[in-house]
């Protein structure tokens, strides 16, 4: 059954791949909830970004735990060093509140593992005033200064590359990365955080629904996004969360909102994900 | 047992937290794949930013007009526009800037008695990371 999960997998990758080479005519900088996206603030700018995820988990067969919900804040900064290339650091805090076996409720706070991480363009087209197509790979590391329990006690690299295109009031994000467990093993909060390598592979799509047209008047835009987040881990594990989202931009911050829902929970060494809310701020300085 | 064959599935956790001598050198060496793609990353990023935009003789021409309008390209979201504005902004002798998103023309207007060169907006743009179409000095 795993084999043939894993084999649909691939298919679904192999399609999503397909659909943003056929969208990638002309694209930019519209980002989604989860999904990474090949922009960057410029030189010597800073972008500030927190998201709060709220995420209700089954069962854990490991264990034995009834099921938990974790409220995972992640806050990321980034800075423009130079037109193409950018360095960005992550601090995920967890909170978790977990329902035990024999009913009683245990409550954990502390650190995931922090990242740091740089992301490089090297192609970029801008085919008019909005329309662009833009990719960028970036890569970086996850060190052990996890607390709580939340930590791994290993330093796992990782590296992926992200496509954006925006035609009109389209945008499109396809992004694919690779984060090697190089031993450590944290308590599991996230999906990848597991024993195994993890491979993520992200969809985004996002329509702007106002203003229609931009003029010189614009200084906000609202937008609805799908997602389709996944997971897989190389213990076997695969989750794909599908969910939409609406995100407001302004000219110095953006404020966001999502929920994800599983499609794929073909999970048996962590607990399952039956919901994940997430919203989000992000600031331009 | 393999996946398609794609990755190796390892189920049960005790493979986990015993993993092989073996397992654990060789990861130690796969770390070294990560160090040499930041490397590249950052060689990389440099590289293309090829120190700024390309200059020319008519970038070091002082605008004598009180502004200019850029057409600039690739500015699909208001955030993101905003950072023509803040790199423009920065330029010595910059007091305003105008974005019109729609059809890609920012207009710059310069404080009295400014000294602004086409090469500084230019540069300005290019630090942005979006392209500079055209230049229109009244």
């Amino acid at each position: 059954v795993r084999a043939r999960n894993a084999t649909c997998m691939v298919r679904l990758c192999g399609m999503s791949a397909l659909l943003a080479v056929l969208l990638s005519a002309p694209v930019h900088a519209q980002e989604a909830t989860n999904t990474p996206a090949a922009t960057q603030p410029s030189v010597g700018k800073w972008y500030l970004r927190e998201k709060v995820q709220v995420v209700g988990l089954g069962k854990d067969p490991e264990t034995g735990d009834r099921g938990a919900r974790k409220v995972i804040s992640t806050t990321t900064l980034t800075r423009g060093l130079t037109r193409n290339l950018s360095a960005s650091v992550e601090l995920p805090v967890t909170h978790s509140t977990e329902k035990k076996a024999d009913g009683a409720s245990e409550r954990g706070l502390g650190l995931n593992d922090p990242s740091v991480s740089l992301k490089w363009r090297p192609y970029q087209r801008d085919l008019s005033p909005v329309d662009s197509v833009r990719l960028a790979l970036y890569g970086g590391l996850e060190l052990p200064a996890g607390s709580g329990g939340f930590g791994s006690n290993s330093v796992d690299p990782f590296a992926g590359a992200v496509l954006t295109a925006i035609l009109g009031r389209h945008g499109f994000n396809q992004s694919i990365s690779y984060k090697l467990n190089t031993g450590g093993r944290s308590a599991g909060s996230r999906p990848g955080d597991g024993p195994g390598d993890a491979l993520r592979y992200d969809t985004a799509y996002l329509y702007r629904v106002f203003p229609a047209v931009y003029s010189a008047e614009t200084t906000a835009a609202t937008y609805l996004t799908l997602e389709m987040n996944g997971q897989y881990e190389t213990n076997g594990d695969n989750e794909i969360l599908l969910g939409p989202g609406i995100l407001y931009e302004a000219r110095t911050y953006a404020l966001e909102a999502s929920a994800g829902f599983p499609v794929v929970r073909d999970v048996q060494d962590r607990a399952k994900t039956d919901l994940a809310v997430t919203l989000g701020f992000r600031l331009l300085f | 047992m393999t996946n398609s064959g794609l990755f190796p599935v390892r189920h049960g956790v005790s493979y986990i937290k015993h993993k092989p001598e073996g397992v654990r050198i060789m990861k130690n060496q796969i770390l070294l794949v990560p160090c040499i793609t930041m490397i590249a990353l950052v060689v990389g990023g440099c590289a293309t930013t090829g120190g700024e935009a390309r200059t020319s003789a008519d970038d070091a021409e002082v605008i004598t007009a009180t502004g200019a309008t850029l057409v600039v390209h690739g500015m699909s979201c208001p955030l993101c526009a905003n950072n023509v504005d803040k790199q423009l902004l920065d330029v010595p002798g910059v007091s305003d800037v105008l974005v019109d998103m729609g059809t890609g023309e920012v207009k710059v207007s310069f404080a009295p008695d400014a000294t602004v060169t086409r090469g500084q907006l230019v540069r300005a743009v290019d630090r942005s990371g979006f392209t500079l179409a055209e230049v229109r000095v009244p």
